[in-house]
């Protein structure tokens, strides 16, 4: 049983155009409704709950594939050896070696940042291998953790309680400082690289941009903590204007993902300097306005471009004019295109032919260029209001009579429609 | 099973034979749409996004255009969720083709073929039920 969607271009043919068609904006009266989106942010803090182990085995052991693997290994009475977990233990700073084949280089400017913000409630474990029972331990994780740490103690800059005097005192241990350190003991020469790997890539799951602007979110909401430069807070302010133009922030694999709502480009968003603030309001007020809840990640570029080249001439971007002019230029893309994707389709292909033209490879467009087509139709089509100098751009011309635009690298049938239509 | 998709072929006919090779049995779709291309592939975009919860994610590392069972989606939810979509957009080309023309199996290759001559002996106004 399949609903199926049939197209076709021809719709509009046939039809004998005597007079140019007004084309007008039709408002979007889709509702949006952000209370059937799961969104992780908007729970208060005495809802969130702190999970148990039984909870987070409960729910993995649910996933298909993931209680597939477990049944394998029962079913073949695969067993893995406890005692080989690696053991916290504390060393000597003296005893740890970096093995060249194993470590990338020491990285000046790293070494420097984490100086400069040292908190050492913040240090972890050196992760180690100690090879057939010897006394060398070979790092392989955490080397920069190790140096600064090392450094620090030898400059004299670390102190702590003395336990017999209870007073404080500088550490004077030099290198024979004790540190904890997590030690996996094995007779593989090789394992150090193993290990490296897996702690550095297999075996890690690096934050996305998500999980920042989630604790940056939190951290402010919940103890106003406004973060280093105010970034907290300004993820905050972030929020609660995606929220409150229908653009909810979630994360990669979330599975409300796509609905009408929802933004997965949070990484687009946090780019936005403080300075920056009112283009992004722009971006999202404007998007909202025009399509409701559907957040493609093109409305960055475009409205972003927009907003810039009317602000970059002193130019308004509010007022009954300029709104006049937005709903005719999203009645250019919504007649033509139909939508924020759908012109971003048509950009890539009209770019590509572009650049065939002129015998150079393909690429991606350029972020006004769709901005730039819908201009050249705004004008096509009659429109009066300025616009940006982007219009302009986007034209080939190899010699002085010789000008291959853009536009024309457009489908014929649109640029016929475009020269049936008026604004 | 209920699912979903898009042609822009002129025939439907290649699409469901598509989908009948591949299990070998005849196949139907129980309801067509007809539009211009760029509202219709768009349509399609929305069901595929906003319904991406629903669809089924087994025999691939992607999700299909099938609607997982486990949600218990009647086709009357896909019709509506539709029909909104079309009607509050508003997709203003995009129709329904009519009852008595339905379901669109493996032996009506070129039913349609009058189609773009004669869209309203085919084609009915898509309503909210």
């Amino acid at each position: 049983m399949i609903t199926k969607f049939i197209t076709s271009s021809k719709l509009s043919k046939g039809k004998a155009v005597t007079q140019k068609t007004q084309i007008t904006w039709t408002p979007n009266r889709r509702k949006v409704d952000l209370s059937q989106i799961d969104d992780p942010l908007a729970k208060p803090k005495h809802t969130l709950v702190n999970k148990k182990v039984n909870q987070l085995t409960n729910e993995i052991m649910a996933d298909k594939k993931f209680n597939k693997q477990i049944e394998f290994y029962k079913t073949n009475n695969i067993t893995f050896d406890a005692d080989a977990i690696p053991k916290f233990e504390k060393h000597k700073l003296s005893e740890l070696l970096t093995p060249e084949e194993v470590q990338r280089l020491l990285d000046h400017a790293h070494m420097t940042g984490i100086v400069t913000k040292f908190d050492p409630r913040l240090l972890s474990p050196i992760y180690v291998v100690r090879l057939n029972g010897k006394v060398e331990l070979f790092v392989f994780d955490s080397m920069h953790t190790l140096t600064s740490v090392a450094v620090l103690i030898q400059e004299g800059l670390m102190s702590r309680t003395n336990t017999k005097t209870g007073k404080r005192e500088v550490i004077t241990d030099g290198l024979d400082f004790e540190y904890p350190c997590w030690v996996i003991d094995t007779d593989d020469e090789s394992f150090p690289m193993v290990a490296a790997l897996y702690r550095n890539g297999d075996g890690s799951k690096p934050w996305g941009p998500y999980d920042y602007h989630r604790v940056y979110v939190r951290s402010y909401e919940f103890y106003g903590n406004a973060g280093p430069a105010n970034s907290y807070e300004l993820a905050y302010q972030k929020q609660k204007l995606m929220v409150r133009e229908n653009a909810v922030p979630l994360p990669k694999g979330h599975e409300d993902l796509g609905m009408i709502g929802t933004l997965g480009h949070i990484e687009a968003v946090s780019e936005y300097k403080p300075a920056d603030m009112p283009e992004l309001e722009f971006i999202m007020t404007t998007n909202n306005k025009y399509w409701k809840g559907t957040n493609d990640a093109s409305m960055f570029g475009f409205y972003g471009n927009l907003y810039q080249g009317f602000t970059n001439v002193n130019q308004p971007t509010s007022g009954k004019q300029f709104d006049a002019f937005l709903n005719e230029l999203h009645a250019v893309i919504k007649t033509f295109f139909t939508s924020m994707p759908e012109l971003k389709s048509a950009t890539t292909a009209a770019y590509k032919d572009w650049l065939q033209k002129q015998g150079k490879s393909t690429g991606t467009p350029p972020y006004n260029c769709a901005l730039s087509i819908v201009l050249k139709m705004y004008v096509r089509l009659g429109g009066k209001h300025p616009v940006p100098s982007d219009v302009n751009m986007f034209v080939y011309s190899p010699s002085s009579n010789v000008k291959i635009d853009i536009y024309d690298s457009l489908p014929l049938s649109v640029r016929q429609d475009v020269n049936n239509s008026t604004l | 099973m209920l699912g979903y998709g898009i042609t822009t072929r002129e025939d439907p006919w290649d699409r469901v034979m598509e989908y009948s090779r591949s299990v070998a049995a005849p196949q139907q779709f129980c309801n067509l749409y007809y539009g211009k291309v760029s509202q219709i592939k768009d349509l399609e975009r929305n069901v595929k996004t906003q319904w991406n919860k629903f669809r089924l994610d087994e025999f691939s590392d992607k999700k299909l255009e099938w609607l997982d069972p486990k949600w218990k989606k009647e086709l009357i939810d896909l019709e509506n969720f539709v029909a909104d979509q079309i009607i509050n957009y508003p997709y203003d080309t995009i129709r329904k083709v009519k009852k008595e023309f339905m379901p669109f199996s493996v032996d009506n290759q070129g039913r349609f073929a009058n189609i773009t001559t004669n869209p309203d002996m085919f084609l009915d106004e898509v309503k909210l039920t």
